[in-house]
Order: C-alpha cells, then structure tokens, then sequence
C-alpha cells in the first residue's frame, strides 16, 4: 500500500477547513499523511485539527501564495504518491479507493486524473452548499494524484506565477509526456464561492493564463522536431477501465 | 477593399502580443493561437481599430518594400482571423486607429503569416471559470 501525501493549504479559510480534513480522514486510507500549510494566515490556530488524526502534520510559512505552500508541502512530504486539497473543498466518499486503484492494479502511471463536481451556494439555505450538475473532467489539482517521482520529473509548481500555476504544472507534465490515465469516478468537490457568470475579463488573470500558454509553445517550440504541435487533450489521456 | 472595422470578440476572446508574437486564447471552445512578426503586426492594427486600407498603409510604412501581395495576405489573414471566431464586426465604425501604430518600423519585407492552432486545452480553458471567485477576492488575497 503506497503512502499517500496529501497536501493541504490555508489561507483563512476557518469556515471550511475542518470539512476539507474529515474528508480526508473518512477516506479510511490505512497509509496516509496529512500535510496542512498555513500560508500565514492571520486568524486562530489550526492545532486543534491534530487532535484529529496522529496523520495530520500543521506547517507554517509567511504568506508566499498557494504555490509555495504546495512547494513547502511537497519538500516536507514523505509519501509515494501526492494529492492536493485546497482547504475550502472537500473530497467525496469513496475517492480514494477509486481513484487509487489504476496505481495499486496496473504498473506504469504516473499522474491518475478524476472528476470535479461543484458545490455551489445553495437558494433555500443560507450558508450552505449543495452539489451542482455532473462531475466533469478538468484539470484541478484537488482532481489529481501524482507519484513523487513525477514531481522529480516535472519539478514543483512556479512561484511566481499568481495565476495559472496549476495549469503551467499540468502543460510541463505534459509536454513531459508522463504517463497518465483518467478515471470516471468523482475526486473532488469543488466549492464555487461566488457566482461569477463567466469569470471573464479579469486581465491580470487572462494575462497570467497567456503567459503560461505562451512560456509552453516556447517549451515545445525550443525542444525541436519541426512544428510545435497540440498536446494530448484530456479526452485523449486514455481512460482507466477502458483501457487496462 | 473592405474598410469593416473589427475587434476583438470579448470577452470570449483575449490575446497579448509579446515580444513580437501575438497569443490569442478563445476561452469558449478551449483553442489557443500563436502569430508572429507580420501576423502580430496585422492582429495588434486590427484590434487597435484599423480597417484593411490603413492596415495596408501602416505596413506599407513600417516594413521594407517588396513584391508581396499585401492585400492578399492581409485579407486571407482576416479571413482566418473570422473563421476562428477571434474578431467580430466593430460595434463603432467610426473607432480611430489605435494611438502611435504607424510608429513601428521594421527592417525586414511583410511577408504571409502562419496563424498557429492548438487544441488541447480545450476541457481546461472551458473551466476556468471555476477559478473565479471575482476580483475583489483575488486582490484581497494572494493565497487561496
């Protein structure tokens, strides 16, 4: 049973972080860490938290952004396999004995990718959220786990990117070609705070996103081989059940 | 030839042109482009308000003098440009072109841009609205 590393960062999330713990700790996984970052958060202690679980590890660092605390936690880890929580999201039931299996079954993978489903403000109760639609493929770390070595490969996240740093992480993997599979089964709730209604025309964040984009065809372009050409979609990241 | 004024199909739409390579990002079907050096060129005057004539005289100034077929270039350029859903028609077509444009100088011929696609953020870019969680959050905040 390989160690599992989950790595959690804070940032004032009080409201949603105890959720995003348990959800962890009912996943029943007999070989797992839980590495909390608090990213320099300016309220109370977490501490209490520990009293949770023997597995839960509370680090702090002055407030560097949510790719430094990764990174941090990351340095600390010492699992075979890392997973990613943002700690205002939770994991549902039974992901981890899902979404681990393609590992545990089958040599060879280095990155398992599962679904998103939203949790979004619910109409009738203040305060509350209720889960949103089908859970989806995207790209989201809370959706992905990742061997160490894969992290030895592609290297850590970019702290000096505010925006996008996931999706930079994702592109390096990628152009990396580091063997991934895809598995129909929900990995994460995702907590949407605020109903943005597209999300669009935030600059500094486009920006950010054309910047990754650009820093990867600059990648490829300067790896050689001819014509830079797309990389493989998720669609195209073969599907664990269909193809073992 | 075809004095339409365009601009860039916002919000679905944002681009930068860095550096002499111009990214353009469609955020509603995933697809990402890159244009270099002529194509930038030709990109960044249409999003600045120029219409085909003044695009033609701005390279006209700005680049060493050749047999290539400007118009042509420029019009098959644009055809790409609407084909792929990047540009649509100015809502003002009186909009000026766009401030200090003719000033660039090139020492090299205008010659036929290739507009580069790629397709495989599609599932990713589609999503991204989920980041959001608005401005006032992002500002306040740096960690998340």
């Amino acid at each position: 049973m390989p160690k599992l590393s989950v790595i959690v960062p804070f940032y004032n999330q009080y409201d949603f972080v105890e959720e995003a713990v348990k959800s962890v700790l009912a996943q029943g996984y007999p070989n797992l860490e839980l590495i909390l970052i608090d990213d320099g958060s300016d309220g109370g202690t977490l501490a209490y938290l520990t009293e949770l679980s023997d597995s839960i590890c509370i680090l702090r660092q002055e407030n560097a952004g949510p790719s430094a605390a990764r990174n941090y936690g990351i340095s600390e880890a010492t699992g075979d396999v890392f997973a990613f929580l943002d700690s205002d999201d939770v994991w549902p039931d039974k992901k981890l004995s899902s979404q681990m299996a393609p590992f545990l079954l089958e040599e060879g993978h280095g990155l398992v990718l599962s679904q998103l489903r939203k949790l979004v403000p619910s109409e009738e109760k203040s305060g509350q959220f209720e889960v949103q639609d089908d859970p989806f493929y995207t790209i989201q770390l809370g959706c992905i786990l990742a061997k160490k070595e894969v992290f030895q490969t592609v290297g850590i996240f970019d702290e000096s990117l505010l925006y996008s740093e996931d999706q930079d992480w994702f592109l390096r993997a990628r152009e990396l070609e580091v063997s991934m599979v895809r598995i129909a089964c929900e990995g994460l709730r995702y907590r949407s705070h605020a109903e943005s209604l597209t999300g669009r025309g935030n600059r500094t964040r486009d920006f950010g996103l054309i910047h990754v984009l650009r820093r990867s065809l600059k990648r490829r372009n300067s790896s050689g081989g001819g014509a830079v050409q797309s990389l493989l979609s998720i669609s195209g990241i073969p599907e664990w059940g269909k193809t073992a | 030839m075809n004095e339409t004024r365009y601009e860039i199909n916002a919000p679905s739409v944002v681009s930068e042109v860095i550096d002499g390579e111009a990214v353009i990002v469609n955020m509603d079907n995933g697809n990402y482009y890159s244009i270099d050096d002529s194509g930038a060129f030709v990109w960044d005057a249409i999003c600045g308000g120029a219409n085909l004539p003044e695009i033609r005289g701005m390279v006209e100034k700005s680049y060493s003098k050749s047999d290539v077929d400007i118009d042509a270039i420029i019009r098959e350029l644009l055809e790409q440009f609407l084909k792929e859903e990047l540009l649509v028609e100015a809502g003002d077509q009186g909009t000026p072109i766009g401030e200090g444009m003719e000033a660039s100088s090139f020492d090299c011929a205008f010659s036929a841009p290739e507009l580069k696609k790629y397709t495989d953020m599609e599932e990713l870019l589609l999503l991204d609205p989920i980041h959001d969680e608005g401005e006032e959050a992002e500002e306040a905040q740096i960690a998340g």
